[in-house]
């Protein structure tokens, strides 16, 4: 077995305009089975999806459910770029995710930067 | 997969033995499901059955392998959180047995 790279997720989409945003989840929780555990970023509009959301209406899936079981499938930390955040207006208490530490980043240039492999969704 | 027949119900299955509709499960038809699998259903069964749901209803989703390991562990006490008393009552793959005889969805990230 030769040492893993480090894998980074880039959530870069709100959540249901298209189907990007799932999309990123399932590849997430499809390494996540495979002990491939990668590091999540929610970035632009993508912080949108860590937000509360009921989509009954547009007979959708809720994402932030299914992102709730980020921690279970061993994905503990998430990270949330600060600056989307400010610029939306938004605040970190809007994004809380049970069971799941949210982790600002200022700095995301030099956060993308130290991953060996970056997926963008 | 034959379609189950239960109390006189005609209850579709997908190709792969899935419920088509999982408003049609009962514990009837778990029973019906779990025979399909040559499986009978004891406590245990039933109480990794209930956890399957509860996951469901908890996160909209069913789950891989890990996780699933994880979320017995937590709710069932460590002795129960191991593949290998998974692998005893729902052989050979239990996320995906468990999750049909449950009625869930096929665990989308089964690879």
């Amino acid at each position: 077995m030769v040492d893993s790279k480090s894998l980074l997720a880039l959530c870069r989409h709100a959540p249901y305009g298209n189907s990007m945003a799932r999309e990123g989840l399932e590849a997430v929780l499809a390494c996540a089975a495979m002990d491939q555990t990668p590091e999540v970023l929610f970035i632009n509009d993508g912080v949108f999806q860590l937000m509360e959301q009921n989509p009954v209406a547009i007979g959708e899936k809720n994402l932030r459910r299914n992102l709730q079981a980020l921690p279970i499938f061993g994905v503990e930390t998430l990270f949330v770029c600060e600056n989307s955040l400010r610029t939306r207006g938004l605040k970190p208490e809007q994004l809380e995710i049970p069971g799941a530490e949210v982790k600002l980043v200022k700095d995301t240039g030099a956060f993308i930067a130290g991953f060996d492999q970056v997926l963008s969704f | 997969m034959k379609n189950l027949l239960i109390e006189g119900k005609e209850i579709p299955l997908d190709k792969e033995g899935f419920l088509r509709h999982l408003e049609d499960w009962s514990p009837q038809v778990a029973e019906a499901l779990a025979a399909q699998e040559n499986i009978a259903l004891t406590e245990d069964h039933w109480d990794v059955i209930r956890l399957l749901q509860d996951f469901y209803r908890e996160f909209e989703l069913s789950p891989a392998m890990r996780p699933l390991v994880k979320y017995v562990g937590q709710h069932l006490g460590a002795e129960k959180g191991r593949s290998i008393f998974l692998m005893q009552l729902f052989p050979p793959s239990p996320a995906k047995i468990g999750s049909k005889i449950a009625g869930l969805p096929k665990p989308t990230n089964c690879l």
